[in-house]
């Protein structure tokens, strides 16, 4: 699964169409859209908000080990020749009332211009308060939420350059254009994410297979289903041979604990 | 050498000379500025499996804790004062029975650049005492002297100072960098050397034994008395015969005459470090073999077999005298 957070709906509208997410009608607190794999959060402006947010989603959408979680959203450059539309992938973020600095882990090979961010609790307007290159009002929030919940490899910020230090010049129309003629790189990017870190399986599936049906056919017990597991995974590591033998004892079947537990020694006995 | 897409820089640091040097070989990394090194290094929730894959670079100045008192689980040669100390936290390579897995939370590399520092430190404790430092426990040295110069300013550091016997312990095929140092008596080079199926198994991105082998070779032409040590012993299939050949083959390709001394070890830790190790690297073959929790310390059912094994082995070329054999594995 991938969790995204906007801010704003006008943010969030130009992913919710590519991707055809659904509105979830049943969250009372936040908009949150979703697919199957994608779920979609409008946090709010804000750090606090943007944290409070990040928390509801990973909490209530059960965030997984091997999910990620993209911040993406409009940001000022106090850079004058930075191009409106410009995107960036942030590699680190101060935030500007703590002067606190978080560093995302940024571990894959991607396409965007790097940059830093500063997070003002307010609309910034003057450029010489900026430590940093960019500034926006979420993003030390969004990561501190987010790195309690997520890996920091799994955490990712996506900036757009929305003007040059001077918010309330932007429309919403503006915001929406600079979303949507973004999407294609950022649906890119989160491709890149989704394979960067896949882990090699060491079970196939039917060996996975086997693994299950013998647990069930034993009746194992919660730790002697552990002890299984790790004994056929010692077995595949130490001698690099996979254990489809094992289909020679789907047949046995066990009617008490002493029938279960002589079973269980002989199948071990052929993994050691 | 793996490229590090991000160098992480403490703005204190950065005009150093050794951080700009650094920072030019690595024309196409990303720097970014930092503040301290934990704000990388000790971020929570980090994955160092991941890490280590994608490695990446922090460059900083080491404040406090410059020396530690060796461990009970090291071999420290009969010195009674035994230190270590690292400039460089975290390793290139990726071994499988590396207790640097459990130790750090992450998995990126630190380079400490004030080495000036660490040597105020050592004269500190060298006043009035003679002291045995390794400074190659945390890391391999001499595999980065390209990027750091460090065992060049160690053994610089050494001639003036005679107090302290400092070893490099290394798997690195790299002598080459360091062939034109001087030879002194209180700096000892150490190489690291298991049979080549073990480094295939267990030592991922590391030099073969024959370019270790290689280096020693450099190493004694140049008149280095130099140390051996075969540790951690570990198991593999065919154990005793993979480990008969391993020291017969070094022992003719190596003269007996430019050994110093040899240690042998079975592969041992201590048990909170192996429990985190076994979370990170479940399909670590170190787990897939009879181990046993002895004392607190996690090693080989047969981890005295194995050490004995191989120290029969040696004894074979080379006079008991010169062999220390770990003897801290507890008796159960």
């Amino acid at each position: 699964m991938v969790f995204i957070a906007t801010a704003l709906y006008i943010e969030a509208k130009p992913i919710i169409e590519y991707y055809d997410l659904k509105k979830d009608v049943e969250n009372r607190y936040f908009q949150v859209f979703k697919n199957e794999e994608i779920t979609l959060i409008v946090t709010g402006i804000g750090k606090i908000n943007s944290s409070i947010a990040v928390s509801h989603a990973a909490t209530k959408y059960s965030c997984d080990f091997d999910d990620y979680i993209i911040n993406i959203g409009i940001c000022g450059s106090k850079d004058s020749n930075d191009k409106l539309g410009s995107i960036y992938l942030i590699n680190k973020i101060i935030d500007n009332e703590t002067k606190k600095n978080y560093i995302p882990d940024v571990l894959i090979n991607h396409f965007f211009e790097e940059s830093d961010i500063e997070t003002f609790n307010y609309v910034v307007n003057d450029a010489t308060l900026m430590s940093a290159k960019l500034c926006d009002m979420e993003a030390s929030g969004f990561y501190q939420a987010a790195s309690k919940y997520f890996e920091t490899h799994r955490i990712y910020l996506l900036k757009i350059v929305s003007d040059n230090v001077s918010l309330s010049a932007v429309s919403k129309e503006t915001v929406y254009n600079l979303i949507k003629n973004t999407i294609e790189e950022i649906s890119k990017f989160i491709e890149i994410v989704k394979t960067s870190f896949k882990k090699t399986e060491i079970f196939s599936p039917q060996e996975k297979d086997i693994i299950d049906f013998l647990s069930q056919t034993l009746k194992l017990t919660a730790s002697q289903r552990q002890i299984f597991y790790k004994a056929c995974l010692h077995y595949k590591v130490r001698k690099g041979e996979n254990i489809t033998f094992l289909k020679d004892f789907y047949d046995i079947s066990v009617n008490n604990k002493e029938e279960r537990k002589r079973a269980f020694a002989q199948i071990l006995a052929h993994l050691r | 050498m793996r490229k590090f897409s991000h160098i992480y820089v403490e703005k204190e640091v950065l005009d150093s000379p050794l951080t700009q040097n650094i920072i030019k070989k690595f024309t196409k990394s990303k720097v970014v500025i930092i503040d301290r090194y934990n704000e990388v290094f000790n971020r929570p929730n980090q994955n160092y499996v991941v890490q280590k894959d994608h490695q990446n670079l922090i460059i900083a100045k080491k404040r406090y804790d410059f020396i530690y008192r060796g461990s009970k689980l090291c071999e420290n040669f009969g010195n009674i004062n035994f230190y270590h100390t690292s400039n460089i936290l975290n390793c290139i390579y990726d071994c499988d029975y590396c207790y640097l897995q459990g130790m750090y939370p992450s998995g990126h590399l630190v380079i400490f650049v004030n080495i000036e520092d660490y040597f105020k430190e050592v004269d500190k404790l060298t006043q009035d005492k003679k002291v045995y430092l390794s400074i190659s426990y945390e890391t391999d040295l001499l595999a980065l002297e390209y990027l750091t110069d460090f065992v060049r300013m160690w053994v610089d550091y050494a001639t003036k100072n005679k107090n302290v016997t400092i070893e490099i312990r290394t798997k690195s095929s790299n002598f080459s960098a360091v062939y034109s140092l001087k030879v002194l008596d209180n700096v000892i080079f150490a190489w690291t050397l298991l049979p080549q199926p073990v480094i295939d198994k267990y030592e991922r991105f590391t030099p073969s034994l024959e370019d270790r082998i290689k280096s020693i070779k450099k190493a004694i032409s140049k008149g280095l008395k130099i140390r051996i040590s075969i540790e951690p012993v570990m198991y593999i299939d065919d154990f005793e015969n993979i480990y008969k050949n391993f020291v017969k083959e070094f022992f003719l390709k190596i003269p007996v005459e430019g050994i110093k001394d040899v240690n042998i070890g079975a592969f041992r830790m201590v048990k909170e470090q192996a429990k985190k190790i076994e979370k990170l690297k479940e399909h670590s073959p170190i787990f897939c073999y009879d181990t046993v929790l002895k004392g607190g310390v996690f090693t080989y059912k047969d981890a005295e077999y194995f050490e004995r094994f191989v120290y029969n082995e040696v004894i074979k070329y080379i006079e008991k005298e010169k062999v220390y054999i770990l003897n801290y594995l507890p008796q159960n």
